[in-house]
Formats: C-alpha cells, sequence, structure tokens
C-alpha cells in the first residue's frame, strides 16, 4: 500500500503537520525550569528562538505551496510516492528483532530476520535459494558476532555460539 | 600549537599495530562500501560508525579517516566500470572513466583515479595541518558572542545551500537543533521529554547519524529495489568478464602518464581542498567545480575532448573529491562547524569519546591532531596499496545486485545502534528517524542538515547561554559587539544569497 500524491501537496501536508508540532512544543516550553544564575537565559530561551525560526520557515513553505512556488512547474507536480506496508512491515521486523532478542539470543534473531529478508530477494529455484540464503544467514549471523561480540566486546544476548567460537 | 614536543606521540598513536590494523581495516571497509552503488562517504561512515564503540579516541578517529578517504575512492570504481556512481561524486567520474572502460582500458582508469586520490589526499593533508592550525589560532581569540556568530554562520550556510530550496533547508536546520535540546539541560531542567525514560538522556548522536544517513538507505534498498529489473548494476558492463580479454599495454600507467597529469593533480588538489573548507559544498560540489575548471585551464585538450575518456577527466574529479577529505576537517576541528554530514560523524565520533571540537583542540590535542595529520598520509598509503592490488576484486564488489544489500545494511543498522548501549528504545528510535527521513526526502527536505545542526546545537547554544551569562541577559550586548555583528551579517547575506540562487536558477530554468 502507498499514498501517491504530487511533490506541491505532499510539502503542504508535511508542513501543515511540522506547524501544528512547532507550536505545540513552542506551548510546552512555557512549563520549563526558569533562570537559575543572573544572566541566565534558562532552559526555555533557545529552544524558543528555535521553534519562532522554525514557524516563520513553516509559513514561508505554506506559502509558497499555497500562492507562489520556489521550483520549476513540473517539480511542483511531480508525482511522489509515500509506501505505508513496506515501511510499516520493516518496523515490523525491527520491533520484532529487539523484542524477541532477549529471549531467543542474538543468534537466532539475526538468523531469522536475515532468512526473512533475503528469501524474497534472491532469484532461483526454491530448493537451491533455502540452502543458499541460509548459508548467508548463518554466515552474516557469524561475521556480526565476530567483530561485535568478540572484537568490539559488545554483550548481546547470546545463546550458543560462545560454545563453538571463542578466542 | 608545539608539533615538535607532540610528534613522537602522535606518530606512536599512528603506528601502533591497533591503530595501523584499523587504518588498514578502514581503507579495506571504505573502498568496498563506496563501490557499492548508492552508498556514498557519510552513509558508509555512519553505518560503520558503531564499530567505533569499542575502539580508543586516536584509533576511532584514524578509522573514520581511513573509512572516509577510501569510500571517495571506491565511489570511482562501479562509474568507470559500470556507469554507476558509487558516490555523487563519482557522478563526474563516469564521463571520462566509463568511455576509457568502453576503449579497453578499465585498470588504466582505475589506476588513474587511485593515484589521483592519492595525490589529492596527502597534498590536502598538508594544507590542513598549516590552514587548521591557522585559523585554530585566530579563533582562540574568539570569546562566546563571537563563537556564537560563527555557528550561526555555519547554520546558514548549511540551511541556504543543502537541498533545493533554502526554505526547505532552513526547516531541516530547525529540526535538527530542536532534537539537539531533548532531553536535560545543562542546569538540569528536562525539555521536550514528556515524561518518556528513553528521552531523559537525549537523543545520543549515534541514533541520529544512523537514523539519518543509515536508515533511509536501508528503506531505499528495501522497498525501492526488491527487483532486479530495477537494478543499477544490470546496466550493461563494459569491462570484459574474462581477464584475458583485456590488452595489459593499453592498462598501463606510467611514470610519464603521472609527470603529464602532475599539473592537473596540484590544480585540483587546491581547488578540492577549498571547496572542502566551505561548510556545506562536499565533494559532489569539489569533483564538478574541478572538472569545469580543468576544462577551462588545461592548454592541452581542448574542452571539446572532456567526456571522451581522457586521463585528465578522471583524474580532476577525482583528486578534487579526496582533496576535499582533509579540507573539510578544517573547519570542522578548528572551528567546531562540520562542512559535511561526514564531517559531523567525525565530529560525533570525537564527541562520544569525550574530545570537544573546536578552537581549544588544536592546544589542548596536538598530538591527536598530528596523528589524524599522520594517519591521513598513511590511510592514502594504504589505499594506494589495496586500492592498486584489488582494482580487479573491487570491480566484482560493484556488480552486487542493490536489491540484497538492503537485509545487510538493516541488521547493521540494528546490531550497530543496539550496541551503542545494549538499549532497545534506540533501535526504535533509529527507525523512526530512519522512516521520518526517507519520507522527508521525498519532498525535498534534506537530512543532512538535520544532523548537522544536531551537532552544532548544543555548541551554538552553549555559547549564547555564556555569552548572556556575562553580560547580564542584555542579548543586545552579546550581538553588537564588531565581530560577533560583522559574522552575523555575513550570515545574513549568506541566507539571501541563497534565496537568490534558488530564483535565479528557476528563472534560468523557465527561460530554457
Amino acid at each position: 500500500m502507498e499514498i501517491i500524491t504530487n511533490r506541491r501537496k505532499a510539502t503542504l501536508v508535511a508542513t501543515l503537520i511540522l506547524t501544528v508540532l512547532f507550536a505545540y512544543l513552542f506551548w510546552r516550553t512555557v512549563s520549563f525550569s526558569p533562570p537559575v544564575l543572573p544572566g541566565y537565559p534558562g532552559d526555555s530561551f533557545f529552544p524558543r528562538l528555535i521553534l519562532g525560526f522554525g514557524l516563520i520557515w513553516c509559513a514561508l513553505l505554506l506559502y509558497t505551496s499555497i500562492f507562489a512556488r520556489t521550483t520549476g512547474v513540473e517539480d511542483d507536480e511531480k508525482e511522489v510516492n509515500f509506501p505505508t506496508a513496506p515501511v510499516a512491515l520493516i518496523g515490523v521486523y525491527v520491533l520484532v528483532f529487539v523484542n524477541v532478542l532477549p529471549i531467543i539470543g542474538f543468534e537466532l534473531c539475526s538468523f531469522i530476520l536475515m532468512f526473512l529478508l533475503l528469501i524474497t530477494r534472491w532469484h532461483g529455484e526454491l530448493k537451491n535459494r533455502i540452502i543458499k540464503v541460509s548459508l548467508v544467514s548463518l554466515a552474516t549471523t557469524v561475521v556480526c558476532y565476530v567483530c561485535f561480540v568478540l572484537l568490539l566486546n559488545v554483550s548481546f544476548p547470546l545463546l550458543f555460539l560462545p560454545n563453538y567460537i571463542n578466542f | 600549537m608545539d608539533v615538535t614536543g607532540n610528534i613522537v606521540p602522535a606518530l606512536g598513536l599512528v603506528f601502533g599495530l591497533h591503530s595501523l590494523a584499523w587504518i588498514l581495516l578502514g581503507v579495506f571497509l571504505g573502498i568496498i562500501l563506496g563501490a557499492l552503488p548508492g552508498f556514498g562517504s557519510s552513509q558508509a561512515l555512519a553505518l560503520l560508525f558503531p564499530v567505533t564503540f569499542g575502539m580508543s579516541a586516536p584509533d576511532a578517529i584514524l578509522f573514520c579517516c581511513a573509512v572516509y578517504s577510501a569510500a571517495e575512492y571506491g565511489g570511482s570504481i562501479p562509474a568507470i566500470l559500470i556507469r554507476t556512481p558509487g558516490t555523487p561524486a563519482g557522478a563526474i567520474t563516469v564521463l571520462d572513466g566509463y568511455e576509457m572502460t568502453k576503449q579497453g582500458m578499465p585498470y588504466r582508469a582505475l589506476k588513474i583515479s587511485l593515484f589521483s586520490g592519492v595525490f589529492g589526499g596527502v597534498t590536502s593533508t598538508l594544507i590542513f595541518l598549516i590552514a587548521g592550525t591557522g585559523l585554530a589560532l585566530l579563533a582562540l581569540e574568539f570569546g562566546p558572542g563571537e563563537m556564537f556568530a560563527l555557528g550561526i554562520f555555519g547554520l546558514s550556510i548549511i540551511g541556504g545551500f543543502f537541498g533545493k530550496e533554502p526554505s526547505r533547508g532552513f526547516l531541516a536546520t530547525a529540526i535538527g537543533l530542536l532534537l539537539a535540546t531533548v532531553g536535560s539541560s545543562r542546569f538540569g531542567g528536562l525539555r521536550f521529554t514528556f515524561d518518556y525514560g528513553p528521552l531523559m538522556d537525549g537523543i545520543p548522536l549515534v541514533v541520529i547519524v544512523i537514523g539519518l544517513l543509515a536508515a533511509p538507505e536501508a528503506f531505499r534498498l528495501l522497498i525501492e529495489h526488491g527487483d532486479t529489473a530495477k537494478d543499477a548494476t544490470t546496466d550493461g558492463p563494459a569491462v570484459p568478464d574474462r581477464m584475458a580479454d583485456i590488452d595489459p599495454e593499453k592498462n598501463r600507467f606510467t611514470w610519464a602518464d603521472a609527470r603529464y597529469l602532475l599539473p592537473t593533480w596540484i590544480r585540483n588538489s587546491l581547488i578540492g581542498t577549498a571547496i572542502g573548507a566551505i561548510p556545506g559544498a562536499g565533494a559532489s560540489v569539489g569533483a564538478l567545480i574541478a572538472y569545469n575548471e580543468e576544462r577551462r585551464w588545461n592548454k592541452r585538450r581542448r574542452p571539446e575532448e572532456f567526456g571522451t575518456g581522457i586521463p585528465e577527466g578522471i583524474a580532476s574529479p577525482e583528486t578534487a573529491n579526496n582533496a576535499v577529505v582533509a579540507g573539510t576537517l578544517v573547519p570542522s576541528l578548528a572551528l567546531g562547524i562540520p562542512g559535511s554530514g561526514t564531517a559531523a560523524i567525525l565530529m560525533g565520533v570525537l564527541v562520544i569519546k569525550g574530545i570537544v571540537p573546536g578552537p581549544g583542540l588544536f592546544e589542548e590535542q596536538t598530538a591527536m591532531i598530528l596523528a589524524i595529520f599522520i594517519g591521513l598520509f598513511v590511510a592514502n598509503g594504504f589505499m594506494f596499496g589495496v586500492g592498486f592490488w584489488g582494482a580487479r576484486v573491487w570491480g566484482q564488489v560493484a556488480r552486487i545486485p542493490r536489491r540484497l544489500l538492503g537485509p545487510f545494511v538493516l541488521i547493521m543498522i540494528i546490531i550497530g545502534t543496539y550496541a551503542f548501549k545494549n538499549y532497545a528504545p534506540h533501535v526504535v528510535m533509529v527507525l523512526a528517524i530512519g522512516a521520518i527521513a526517507y519520507y522527508f526526502e521525498k519532498i525535498d527536505i534534506p537530512p543532512v542538515p538535520i544532523m548537522l545542526a544536531f551537532v552544532m546545537g548544543p555548541i551554538v547554544e552553549s555559547n549564547l547561554n555564556l555569552a548572556m551569562t556575562i553580560h547580564r541577559g542584555d542579548l543586545m550586548v552579546v550581538l553588537s559587539r564588531p565581530i560577533t555583528i560583522t559574522i552575523l551579517v555575513f550570515s545574513l547575506v549568506t541566507v539571501i544569497y541563497g534565496f537568490m540562487r534558488t530564483k535565479t536558477s528557476l528563472q534560468e530554468k523557465e527561460g530554457g
């Protein structure tokens, strides 16, 4: 699934969202800590400057998107697509990965993720594909383990690899 | 800067077995990642950023410099062999590099690219040490008000010249500055945390770097290159598959060639270093300007000969884009203004290791600065060896289908981010930032200014706060100091120029 629109409309929507967000954040700065030192402008001073600055550019972009243009007509009318389902699917993969990592360990997690992502992209007969993708996924897992765990001392939740590869 | 007193410690930092191994690995990985179509030096560094977590500060910065230099050279490999530039800067190399390959001289083209890159890298490294020291000495005289103005000047260049329109560039800059304020302030107050635990310490730089540079590339590779038909590498390679089909005589690079290309190398080293020192310009602008200037200044060639596979057409962009590497380091290390996404990552590596880039760095960390300087020389030496030896292998790397790269990039991103603090919310943040950056790029809101502003935000804010505290909260006194106001006027001129440039290019476009 994907959203297809032109660049001008997409810019308009994105800028409107940013404008509302900036205005909300500006309102949030009211609750920031007051100045603690004489002369110190306080925690809210710099964020307010940025938000004010951001709102000016949002207004300018809104104006150019509605009334004027700063790029060629073909740029504004250029079709842009926003794939939503593939992005969400990648999100699901990553969320599942980080949540099951402490349970099933780094080895199985990275092997399964690589296998799932590669199997649809590798071409050839299914049996051959499964064998090749399995080998590549296994090799990737071992390389990541050697690089991050053994060489860089990163502590991942591990299941069995340290019993076989260690130095 | 006490060079003589620090040269021995600097040599010790570079020529330790560990450091040499990291530089060699950096060169090796940099060439491979640079050779992959679509991977620029900033993407390569963002992807390899997590590898630096376990290293000491000098090793980490030397490793990153090696990756940066090598990736710029690596980008020329697919440009020459398969007409697919690995880095944006490599797009100019395609013009003559691919033509030379079609004439049966792929390895001669690769050798010209390598020799030119090494010459550009070495020359600009020399200039870096001299110019960086001078600039840092000048900046040491600046107070917090002037440093704040300098930061604003950097932001005005970043916002005004990155991307298609300044309004989008400045919007991106505002987003980056805003992200930098998330978390606890210097006085302990919490900002924009929404009582959400993972935001209390702010957004780590590693999350921003990987989220803005590597993650959108992963999304692109996974979503837009899932089909072989869209693979750029299927674009009819001109290089023969069998080595026996390549005439070794035609592919030689001799001393006579080197002597012939010397004026081109010198000219373009200077151009590349100068372009690199300008924030926002980067390797692609350096390569483009170098190519155009070479056409203008080269008396031995007619302009129309460029694009037909002549050595100068490869040497000029390749010298310049490698010279940009050390040039970029000048404002980044001397002033704390990152000139490009890659320079921001290098600055980030220093910050994570507890070293603050800026004028003081040249005084306080002289050995480190000298080590970077010597390390760049060594990296160029290794690049020469690895590039020369592996010319044939790198050609094969460039042919890896893009559809297969996505899973590897994604797994590196997940594991690399998780490795930072073994903290799952960081991975989720990378994913969210990456998805937003991926969508932003579709409407020409560039992610690089977001990252640059994120790096510069704390520097600008702390200098502003310090200046205001010194002047009892009077902003007008801070802004009206002579150097401050001069720099701020320059910033305003830069912003206006950015808008005028866009307007002029629009008028030219409409005029046909």
